[in-house]
């Protein structure tokens, strides 16, 4: 038996020990302890060093609320930081170290700080780290870095899977307490659908935690009772271990730890589970969170809630002192008296800031000394708590204590209630912020609801579980009435000691002291909102659950207001921390996006392909073929095939759009900017899509194949867009006209067949009967042949300059086409090209590309004003017409050749003239697209430059500070082979 | 956030695209002012306020939907095809 | 020259994808390959009109809504307004289709463009509220009711079985890998079986 493990009772199962270590130090607790009440039944006191100060801190509460008690839990890629020892569920193997020591925990050589603290004050980074700036990030920040914060990441990539899910329900209830289960019970027998979620291993809330009695039943026996019969309801889900941490508009976030309470994450299961809830309703019970008093050496080891004090004793059979004295100002506090008599081991002394406490609370002290209308001044100790300084009408003395129970009221828990903006209310008679303006769909229960008593909680549950269900539709049979005590619970509130001669801490995570909270009033930080970001007090992780009411109170003090006048500051989501990788689930790495791919995609792996990413799809970039070492000699070979040859390469990527009705012609002329309604049936045509304000947006070919048959094509890049604009055409703009129209995209494996010998290559293909011959299929014709099992579409258009055609089958054909364009172009010797060879191919041709359309140019920039119609309206028609985006000083597009063979250029270079110092006034422009053309054996590029098309022939320079490049190169025509167009035709 | 659509029901928000303000109507006839407005002025109420969605991932309709900009409730969602005429 | 190939294999969506993952028998896919496939859209005013063209041909009332009706070897999907993915295990699907509705409704082919997944298995449910985010609970999901929406980011189209038992998903072939991304990660724990056509 550990040293302070009770000799009974508790709901730990002492028949399963579970070895766990604490800073390499072997140690037991027990199945169903958690991290911290194993802790503290093996007597440890010291387990962490705080923030700022670096002062020995101790355990402080048993619950998500807690402070101090943070730990690195975990080897390795596992390590997690600042876990908390309070929820952290033991298991075996558990692994957890002390954070922010160097280089032991019982000696840390940065506690010397404490001694520095009168510097070390409120704002004192603003005040002390601003000059020379120089410093910052030599010297102060990391100086900083090592001396404050917190755990240590791990600094390798997340082991671990995550998953995410959608729930729905009629209620939500978020908290197990007694209210929780009354709720999920009433509106569960119901028949509404309920989930019930709650942050703990085990439903029960505070029944787990205190000695009362339910219907009859203990506590934990009644919670037990409940939880059988609400898993026998098929219409109720019970979430354990889910913390439920935001409100959004209709949906509540929650991240259920599958995992975590295991020794070993069994192979495929993912770690954690991200949960969308979407209720119809939502009661909150997730209780209230006792409030510490501020006073001299509040932070010492040994100085706990009493509520927490209680849970242990009553939950884990775990006794946190031996000599263990109660600071109260409310009822409930003396309850903590009950519990440590019933273990064995009565309190030293109670001390209650008020001078009169009723009679049935006074008995609950037993033989305990009593000090009425007192306080405590200072705790006294460094690593643990030695004694207490109390004064009071009895006068002042010192008592000999290792614990102190404190108790200063109750905060209920309403934080998920204000993170769409709602404010709760401040309540005299309570002491504390209760519910005020609430979102519509949300009802708070028990004591989160400010009301305290176990009999009120049940009431509540039942009222509001019974009122959901008949919201849902569903009839409640009777609205139980659960028995139970209605216990004291009356608070006087004191917030604060003066006078101590010890750090009072308001916010003991950040190190927030009741003079810091004096300087930011003293300086003008009085608002509340001023006060938190001055101080930082409630900015840490545990979002300032046990420290903003006391820090505002204590503001409120200062300032002579009331609280209600000071405000509150406002929480935010997440209430809970949140792993990154849960809220990223499945989409990490690769996985970000889905990926598509093309129907021949796997016959281009087996061609030994290299991919890239285009848009969502993968596409083959090149070819390698054995012996060739860089991807520019692989190209180049590509290129040159193309040009002298035959090549192939899947297109299958660009976007296709079929449509269909009467008004195609009339809708195509106003969403292209050139003219289609006179497109005759067996024709292509290139088509410029523009932006309503007057850009281009988007370029491709649109076929007619029948009188109503007509296939648009778009960029790979653009195709969701294009679609996306076509129906707000359609559906906002023009709803009359009488137009079809559906992505086509998948049903239509493409390659371009491309080169001086593709005609020959179709008609291995297609084979004797049909007819491909110039007459058939001239160029910017289309057709359907039949090919194989299946027909195929023909359209002779040439990205390449060469002649070219593409042809589409259904995908299930695509790997077939793939193969078959191989064979028939053997004796060809047809070569697979890639994207690079593509964008050679288009850049020799001067043909844009999405580096060109890329939302900051006119159709004039492209050289490609004259498309603009001038017979009808389009969209985008007026807007390009404005003076300012016709000006010949825009940059426009050209061509640009070194002066010297050999040298590249680089995209995203820009153009200067020569003789000027290459700054931001003298900038004309910059490049596009670059590559290395085989057919010029030079590198060019593609180039908008100011004044481009009247410039040709003047050399530039060609000015990269990021890549140190510096060339002369000569603009030109952006069309740099076969500029009349020849190669087209054959 | 849930958003109504009329075909398909209450869907997760992020199966929609925004657009933004429903309420300016492109111009019939050309007009270079009237449309500079359409394309660049937009409102920005404090209230109720029509917008335009795009269900995307879902039945491909375009919605004007009425989404109070404070706190986003949606009282309305409705086909845009549907509208009157402007 | 004769032609050069004589493997005119056509392959679906999943081809060469069927896989065992985890070792339970939770959920099981099985790939509904060679279906024919069209998307009607009725002409402008026309949705109720291509929607009675629709029910006569399957014998069975078509709506102009998000619902299956299923008759004979053809299911009509509603998918959008006046929209409808109908599935046929005919080959003439999309010729039928449209003489049926001539004068009512475009008829595209897209007999190739999905990759078809049924579901089913004891642990189908808790497999797909890990990616849909619809509610199927029958309170608010009919068995004849159809949604368009996402897995994943995969857009899909879903219908399931009179019984509720199968889940059919259609996605867009190009994410049929994604898709069993997805899948397998979902299904791990309480096994999946894939079986590709």
């Amino acid at each position: 038996m550990t040293s302070h493990r009770l000799a009974s009772g508790g709901l730990i199962d002492r028949a399963t020990p579970i070895g766990f270590s604490f800073d390499g130090r072997p140690l037991t607790g027990h199945a169903g302890d958690t991290l911290a009440s194993a802790l503290v039944a093996n007597g440890i006191r010291l387990v962490g060093r705080s923030f700022k100060y670096h002062r020995p801190r101790g355990i402080v509460s048993a619950g998500p609320e807690e402070p101090n008690a943070l730990v690195e839990k975990g080897r390795g890629p596992r390590r997690e930081p600042n876990t908390r020892a309070t929820t952290i569920e033991l298991h075996p193997g558990l692994d957890a170290a002390s954070q922010n020591r160097w280089p032991s925990l019982a000696f840390d050589i940065q506690a010397i700080a404490q001694f520095a603290a009168p510097i070390l004050g409120a704002g004192f980074y603003y005040k002390t780290f601003m000059w020379p700036a120089a410093l910052w990030e030599r010297l102060y920040e990391p100086a900083i870095r090592r001396a404050a914060g917190l755990g240590r990441l791990s600094g390798a990539a997340d082991p671990d899977a995550y998953e995410k899910a959608h729930a729905f329900c009629d209620l939500l209830v978020i908290g197990a307490g007694p209210a929780g289960l009354a709720a999920a019970l009433t509106a569960g027998r119901a028949g509404a659908r309920v989930i019930l979620v709650d942050q703990d291993f085990r439903l029960g809330g505070r029944l787990l935690c205190e000695r009362v009695e339910v219907d009859a039943m203990p506590g934990p026996v009644w919670a037990g009772e409940v939880e059988a019969e609400l898993k026998s309801l098929s219409n109720v889900r019970i979430l354990t271990r889910t913390s439920a941490f935001g409100l959004y508009d209709g949906e509540v976030g929650a991240v259920e730890r599958l995992t975590d309470h295991l020794p070993v994450t069994p192979a495929g299961e993912a770690r954690q589970r991200l949960w969308t809830l979407v209720p119809k309703r939502i009661l909150l019970a997730a209780g209230a969170i006792e409030r510490p008093i501020v006073f001299g050496g509040n932070d010492r080891p040994g100085v706990m809630l009493a509520s927490a004090m209680r849970t242990y004793v009553e939950r884990y059979a775990a006794l946190p002192g031996r000599q263990v004295a109660l600071f109260t100002t409310t009822d409930d506090g003396w309850q903590t008296a009950a519990s440590f008599a019933r273990a064995g081991s009565p309190l030293a002394a109670i001390i209650d800031a008020r001078r009169e406490v009723p009679e049935a609370v006074r008995a609950l002290a037993g033989d305990v000394p009593v000090f009425l209308g007192a306080r405590v001044l200072d705790a006294i100790g460094g690593q643990s708590l030695r004694a207490i300084d109390i004064v009071g009408d009895h006068g002042r003395r010192r008592l000999a204590v290792d614990g102190l129970a404190v108790s200063g009221g109750f905060n209920p828990d309403l934080a998920l209630t204000t993170h769409l903006g709602h404010k709760p209310v401040w309540s005299d008679e309570r002491a504390a912020f209760i519910p005020g303006d609430l979102p519509a769909n949300v009802a708070v229960a028990g004591a989160a609801a400010g009301r305290f008593t176990l009999a009120a909680a049940l009431a509540d549950g039942a009222r509001l579980g019974a009122e959901a269900a008949r919201e849902a539709g569903h009839t409640p049979a009777e609205t139980p009435a659960f028995r139970a005590g209605d216990e004291p619970c009356a608070v006087a509130p004191l917030f604060h000691v003066e006078g101590g001669r010890g750090k009072a801490f308001v916010d003991l995570q950040n190190d927030v002291t009741d003079s810091d909270v004096a300087l930011a009033a003293r300086e003008g930080f009085v608002s509340v909102e001023h006060l938190k970001r001055y101080t930082t007090l409630g900015m840490a992780t545990d979002q300032g659950r046990t420290s903003s009411v006391n820090g505002l109170a204590i503001l409120a003090a200062l300032t002579g207001r009331t609280i209600p006048e000071t405000g509150t500051t406002r929480a935010r989501p997440p209430h809970v921390p949140v792993a990154i990788g849960a809220l990223a689930g499945l989409h990490r790495g690769r996985d970000f996006k889905p990926t598509r791919l093309t129907p021949a995609h796997g016959w281009a792996k087996e061609q030994g392909a290299i991919f890239v990413e285009s848009g969502p799809w993968l596409r083959a970039q090149w070819f390698p073929k054995a012996g060739e070492t860089d991807w520019l000699q692989s190209v180049t070979r590509e290129v040159e095939a193309v040009r002298a040859g035959v090549g192939i390469c899947d297109v299958s990527t660009l976007g296709k759009i079929a449509l269909s009705g009467p008004d195609v012609g009339t809708f195509l002329d106003r969403v292209y900017a050139n003219t289609f309604s006179t497109l005759p049936v067996g024709k292509v045509r290139y088509g410029l899509m523009l932006r309503e304000d007057g850009f281009v947006m988007d370029d491709g070919t649109t076929a007619r194949l029948g009188p109503d048959e007509w296939v648009m094509s778009t960029t790979t890049a653009n195709a969701g867009k294009v679609m996306q604009h076509l129906a707000f055409c359609h559906q906002v703009l023009w709803p009359e006209l009488d137009v079809q129209m559906v992505s086509v995209t998948e049903q239509w494996a493409q390659f371009a067949v491309a080169g001086p010998r593709s005609r020959d290559l179709l008609e291995a293909l297609f084979g004797p009967e049909a007819d491909v011959s110039d007459a058939a299929l001239p160029y910017l014709g289309c057709t359907t042949l039949a090919l194989g099992p299946t027909r195929a579409r023909l359209f002779r258009i040439s990205f390449s300059g060469e002649r070219a055609y593409e042809i589409a089958v259904p995908a299930g054909y695509g790997d077939a086409l793939a193969r078959a364009l191989m064979a028939a172009g053997r004796d060809l010797g047809v070569t697979p090209y890639g994207t690079e060879a593509l964008a050679v191919m288009r850049i020799e041709k001067g043909h844009v590309a999405g580096a060109e359309l890329n939302g900051q140019t006119v159709a004039r920039d492209l050289g490609l004003g004259r498309m603009l119609s001038k017979k009808k309206d389009y969209v985008g028609r007026l807007m390009a017409e404005r003076a300012a985006l016709n000006e010949a000083s825009r940059p426009t597009l050209v061509g640009l050749k070194p002066t010297v063979a050999g040298v590249r250029l680089r995209s995203g270079a820009h153009v200067l003239p020569l003789g000027v110092p290459p700054t931001a006034e003298h900038d004309q422009g910059y490049v596009t697209s670059t590559a290395y053309s085989p057919t010029l054996g030079s590198w060019i590029a593609l180039a908008l430059v100011a004044n481009g098309p009247a410039r040709h022939g003047e050399e530039v320079r060609i000015h990269d500070p990021v890549r140190s490049g510096d060339v002369v190169a000569t603009i030109v025509s952006p069309v740099f082979v076969d500029p009349e167009g020849a190669r087209l035709h054959g | 956030m849930r958003i109504p659509c009329p075909y398909c029901g209450p869907r997760d928000s992020s199966e929609f695209a925004y657009h933004g303000d429903a309420a300016p109507r492109r111009p019939a006839v050309g007009n270079a002012a009237a449309m500079a407005d359409y394309v660049y002025l937009r409102a920005n109420p404090a209230g109720p306020m029509e917008e335009l969605w795009y269900h995307a991932q879902g039945c491909r309709s375009w919605l004007v939907v009425t989404r109070d900009t404070r706190d986003h409730a949606i009282s309305n969602a409705r086909l845009a095809a549907t509208r009157s005429p402007a | 020259m004769a032609d050069p190939v004589s493997d005119w294999t056509h392959r679906g969506g999943f081809a060469g994808l069927s896989r065992r993952i985890g070792s339970g028998e939770g959920l099981k896919a099985v790939e509904r390959a060679g279906l024919a496939a069209a998307t009607v859209i009725a002409r402008r005013g026309k949705a109720a009109d291509a929607a009675t063209a629709l029910g006569r041909m399957l014998g069975a009332p078509v709506v102009d809504g998000g619902k299956r009706t299923s008759g004979g070897d053809v299911t009509v999907l509603g998918t959008g307004p006046g929209t409808w993915l109908v599935f046929g295990d005919r080959p003439a699907l999309v010729a039928d289709l449209t003489a049926a509705l001539d004068g009512l409704a475009a008829v595209v082919d897209q007999s190739d463009a999905n990759a078809i997944l049924d579901l089913s298995g004891p642990r189908l449910v808790d497999v797909l509220e890990k990616g849909l985010r619809l509610d199927l609970h029958p309170a608010a999901f009919a068995a004849d009711d159809v949604a368009v929406t996402a897995i994943a980011h995969v857009g899909v189209t879903l219908w399931m079985s009179d019984d509720r038992a199968t889940v059919t998903l259609a996605i867009p072939r190009s994410l049929a890998g994604s898709l069993l991304h997805w899948l397998e990660a979902s299904a791990r724990p309480v096994g999946l079986t894939v079986e590709a056509d």
